[in-house]
């Protein structure tokens, strides 16, 4: 029997290459046809003759039939679902209308964007950057709890140097006060910040690991009943008349800034190695009507220190003093502390005062690279101590708070492409997560 | 527990009972492949246009997971490859062709490998197609000839790396057994270079635009011209027949009937994960093959595109942790989370510098045959046993040195230096990857009954250890067990190799001269000798099962499990 199938086989083989040249197209479909219609037969025949195509079912199959049941809802939700819609974006096809116009904007100088904050307790914002008419360039942004930012300027970089003018008005629609000083309870309260904000800017590197900036600036603020406030109570509640400066009327500031960096830092890898150094010093002079003069000044260090190729101690740590030169200064620029940039245990602007002094120190490691080298994840362990008060002598020893937790970075070598984050404090859990995309 | 629950339970045991009597049958009278019977005429199937990226990501998020979490992992019952034949081998098909395993090429035959021609002929090249995005730019072209072909050009720096690793790797894959295109060196001035005028260019956006010349030129910027002005470039000769899309390493092609077994179970793919970790091809994978429907109308299963093999990583030279971790690597990644980073690879402390511009890096002393991976899981390589190991590792074992040479210098890579140190690097990693796999079983293979009259009777057989491997006669012996239940005898003994020159070996075994009066044996009932291969005092994992079957006058070998 399998020998006359092999026979046949080479009969259909032999019969296929042997075909006489003039057949029309026609005839030649007939006949591959009828090959296809003989060869079927064959393999009909060949299932009795040659090994399963696949392997029978065994007591391995039997017992690990109910771990499959218990893995495939999870398999499903974690692999296969994210795995098909990242593919239905990302294959390789005629684009879409939609993409079409996305891309027609995008070539046009307009470029939308989404993001997952893009302020204060804003929530998930979209924006759109229009660089068309470069160097002029407008931004606008709107989040889902009704912040907004606008902004149009000009810009100009040569190499490290730049130089530019913006115009902002930003809405901070749900921004969250906790009180003054280190001992506030975690009872928040609510309001909305609109500024109107022009600045001229500049940078210019001095050589080496120095570089200065400066800017003179204009904002005009008024701090008003929040948006959507449901249960919350609002900080016109909270505080009388008078109570709290900053609640009240407009505050319109003259802003002067000067800045120096020492940037010791380099990258190896993926890695930033080094020591980074940031002073700055801001005065706002109250302008019109608004009996408020106050300077600000901010230290901030970075260290990274090597562990090996893929792990690096990076320690930091920033104080800001404010100072009141004539009236008080408003709430909402008052140092604070909380958030990931200080304490990760605490929301942002957790803790207010005058002057802040906060210490991190992060274990990263590195814990998978992609095999071009494009991106990276990285781990980090997180501890911070962080305090305000009202003059930083005064700062006493239960005035600190005590943060801890750990996240991930995922970033190419340029920029941190996303970030999420578990952190603990004495008050609560905090989870964070901020990513942001924006051809 | 519901009825649909009780029903899948009982027929699984059924079925698990089923399985266990048929992979219990004495190999002989378990069913063969048959040769060719995949090359079947068969209606042509539509092209598959692949969106790789969601399949990588199934791949790298799920894969390594399931497989090793997976209760199969956990036992380590992986099954026996499906196509395989009475003699632990496959038959030819339109994956597979026996070629230097089976018969020793000559140098020249390697290093012409399947080529036809001389690449593409004097004339002018006709760009059809080009893309000149991305990190490694390329062309269709279209010769005098009306040849097609995909050229793609080496990264800046490192002249004949990618092109040169792709045209040795096409020769040593071909050796193996594997289809593969006809790939050229090629050299050519661009002053050749026409456009086509229905040519298009998909940038980025994956827009197409029509193709200029000077587009197509502005893609040469980002490799490096030869000392005389011309450019080097591999050139992939199209396969005969239209093609029809990748293949996968694991289930069956549903519009291809011929297309029995599935991938996974596949013996040629499973071992082809000892011949990826020779040339360390550490893209293997479904991207990098194609289906054509080739005359009389089958598909023909292509491994393409070399570009990521040897000591190219195609746009530079590999680097040391390619070849030892996934690309994303669930375990390593989760031990180094857990150990706040001190989990460490081996790799991480190599200080490695490209060994030479045209070879890029390639280790050989570092080279661990157990421990090599590709970018990506692959199913096929997962479910590879020591016998599918073995199987690949014999057509690894088979290349001769000279061979080896005859196949680098097909890379024309123009410094002898450097193709030598290419070709040592590859003699070692076989001669590791020899000795690694074939310590696992017990390497004979083509046994024989040779009835010798007033002498003990011998089983002839090729100790492929001695023939590939670093071992000698002097160190080995042969543990050997006889059994016939037929007629109630069986018998135990050892031979030392009775040549001590050849690798052609065996062992006396007196009661092989059999019963003349007795009658042939009954389907299912066979004789057997188990040889247990011992070098140095150390015996192999497995033994090799010959299997025996009484004619009425003398035992004839009808079958050889490893």
């Amino acid at each position: 029997m399998t020998r006359s199938l092999r026979c046949a086989t080479v009969v259909i083989l032999l019969g296929g290459a042997l075909q006489p040249a003039a057949v029309t197209a026609q005839e030649a479909d007939r006949q591959h046809a009828n090959a296809v219609a003989r060869a079927d037969s064959i393999r009909s025949a060949y299932a009795s003759l040659r090994p399963a195509g696949d392997h029978a079912t065994d007591w391995v199959d039997v017992v690990g039939f109910p771990l499959k049941i218990i893995g495939f809802p999870i398999d499903l939700l974690l692999v296969r679902l994210p795995a098909f819609a990242i593919g239905q974006f990302t294959v390789p096809r005629a684009p879409s209308f939609f993409v079409r116009a996305f891309r027609a904007v995008g070539e046009a100088g307009v470029h939308p964007g989404i993001r997952t904050s893009i302020g204060p307790q804003s929530g998930l914002g979209t924006g759109i950057r229009i660089d068309r008419f470069d160097p002029v360039v407008l931004d606008a942004a709107f989040a889902l709890r009704g912040s907004q930012r606008h902004r149009v300027g000009v810009r100009f970089e040569e190499g490290r140097a730049y130089g530019g003018a913006e115009v902002r008005w930003q809405r901070d629609a749900q921004a969250k006060f906790y009180g003054v000083g280190s001992r506030t309870p975690d009872d928040e309260v609510l309001f909305r910040r609109e500024v109107i904000d022009a600045a001229a800017s500049a940078g210019l590197p001095l050589g080496g690991p120095f570089a200065l900036d400066a800017e003179v600036g204009y904002e005009d603020n008024f701090v008003r009943e929040p948006l959507r406030l449901g249960d919350d109570v609002s900080i016109f509640e909270a505080f009388g008349p008078g109570e709290l400066f900053g609640t009240e009327g407009r505050q319109r500031y003259l802003r002067l800034r000067a800045g120096v960096d020492i940037d010791l830092t380099h990258q190896a890898g993926f890695q930033r190695r080094g020591v980074a150094l940031r002073m700055t010093g801001t005065a706002f002079r109250g302008v019109r009507d608004t009996p408020s003069d106050f300077h600000r000044l901010t230290f901030a260090g970075q260290g990274h220190l090597p562990i090996n190729r893929r792990q690096v101690l990076s320690i930091g740590a920033q104080t800001r003093l404010t100072r009141a030169d004539a009236g008080e200064v408003p709430f909402y620029h008052l140092a604070a502390l909380g958030g990931r940039r200080s304490a990760i245990g605490f929301p942002s602007n957790r803790f207010r005062d005058l002057d802040m002094v906060a210490l991190t120190a992060e274990w990263r490691y590195e814990i998978w690279r992609d095999i071009h080298k494009t991106a990276r994840l990285e781990t980090f362990l997180y501890f911070g101590e962080g305090a305000v008060g009202h003059r930083l002598e005064d700062i006493a020893s239960s005035d600190w708070h005590q943060s801890y937790g750990f996240g991930f970075r995922m970033a190419n070598v340029e920029d941190l492409l996303g970030l999420m984050y578990f952190g603990f404090s004495e008050e609560s859990f905090h989870f964070g997560f901020s990513a942001g995309w924006q051809p | 527990m519901t009825g649909d629950t009780r029903r899948i339970v009982i027929l699984g045991l059924l079925a698990c009972a089923t399985g266990a009597c048929a992979a219990g049958a004495p190999v002989p009278d378990r069913p063969s492949p048959i040769a060719w019977a995949d090359t079947l005429p068969i209606t042509e199937p539509p092209s598959r246009d692949v969106n790789e990226v969601p399949l990588i990501i199934r791949t790298a998020l799920s894969g390594e997971v399931s497989d090793v979490l997976g209760f199969r992992a956990i036992t380590g019952k992986h099954r026996e490859a499906l196509n395989v034949d009475h003699f632990d081998d496959v038959p030819n098909s339109a994956w597979f062709v026996h070629r230097n395993g089976r018969q020793r090429m000559t140098p020249d035959e390697v290093f012409r490998g399947p080529v036809t021609s001389g690449g593409p002929v004097a004339g002018p090249l006709t760009i059809v197609a080009a893309k000149v995005q991305g990190i490694s730019p390329g062309y269709t072209v279209r010769d005098a000839a009306g040849d097609r072909y995909v050229v793609k050009f080496d990264p800046k720096g490192f002249l004949y790396l990618s092109s040169g690793a792709g045209v040795i790797s096409n020769r040593l894959l071909h050796a193996a057994g594997f289809n593969v295109p006809e790939d050229y060196i090629f050299e050519f001035s661009t002053d050749r270079l026409e456009v086509d005028r229905d040519a298009t260019v998909t940038g980025e956006d994956f827009i197409e635009r029509p193709l200029t010349l000077q587009v197509a030129r502005d893609a040469l910027d980002r490799t490096d011209p030869l000392a005389d002005g011309r450019y080097v470039a591999v050139a992939s000769k199209f396969v005969p027949g239209p093609p029809k899309g990748p293949f996968f390493f694991e289930g069956v092609r549903k519009d291809d009937p011929n297309d029995h077994y599935q991938h996974e179970g596949r013996r040629e793919l499973r071992g082809l994960y000892v011949v990826s970790s020779w040339i360390n091809h550490v893209d293997m994978r479904f991207m990098n093959t194609m289906d054509a429907y080739v005359q009389p109308g089958f598909l023909r299963h292509y491994l393409i595109d070399f570009a990521a093999t040897l000591g190219s990583g195609t746009i530079r030279p590999h680097e040391p942790h390619e070849g030892l971790e996934y690309n994303f690597d669930w375990w390593d990644t989760m031990g180094r989370l857990f150990s706040l980073g001190f989990h460490r690879a081996g790799w991480e402390d190599v200080d490695f510098e490209p060994i030479h511009p045209t070879v890029g890096w390639l280790s050989a002393e570092d080279f661990d045959p157990s421990q090599w991976k590709p970018n990506w899981p692959n199913k096929a390589f997962t479910s590879m046993t020591d016998r599918d190991a073995y199987w690949g590792a014999k057509l690894v074992g088979a290349f001769e040195d000279e061979q080896i040479v005859a196949a680098v210098a097909a890379g024309g890579l123009p410094d002898a230096w450097a193709a030598d140190t290419l070709a040592t690097i590859l003699m070692t990693r076989r001669d590791k990857i020899v000795r690694h796999y074939y310590a696992k079983v017990s390497p004979i293979e083509n046994p024989k009954v040779a009835m010798v009259r007033d002498a003990p009777t011998m089983l002839h057989f090729d100790d492929y250890g001695l023939r590939d491997g670093p071992w000698v006669p002097s160190e080995t012996r042969y543990h050997w067990r006889f059994e016939d239940q037929a007629i109630g005898v069986s018998a135990t003994g050892v031979n030392g190799p009775p040549f001590q020159d050849e690798n052609r070996q065996g062992v006396f075994i007196r009661e092989l001269e059999g019963r003349s009066f007795r009658p042939p044996s009954a389907a299912g009932s066979y004789a057997r000798v188990e040889i247990v291969v011992e070098r140095n005092g150390n015996a192999a994992q497995r033994p090799a099962t010959v299997y025996l079957r009484w004619s009425g006058e003398v035992y004839e070998v009808v079958g050889l499990e490893h």
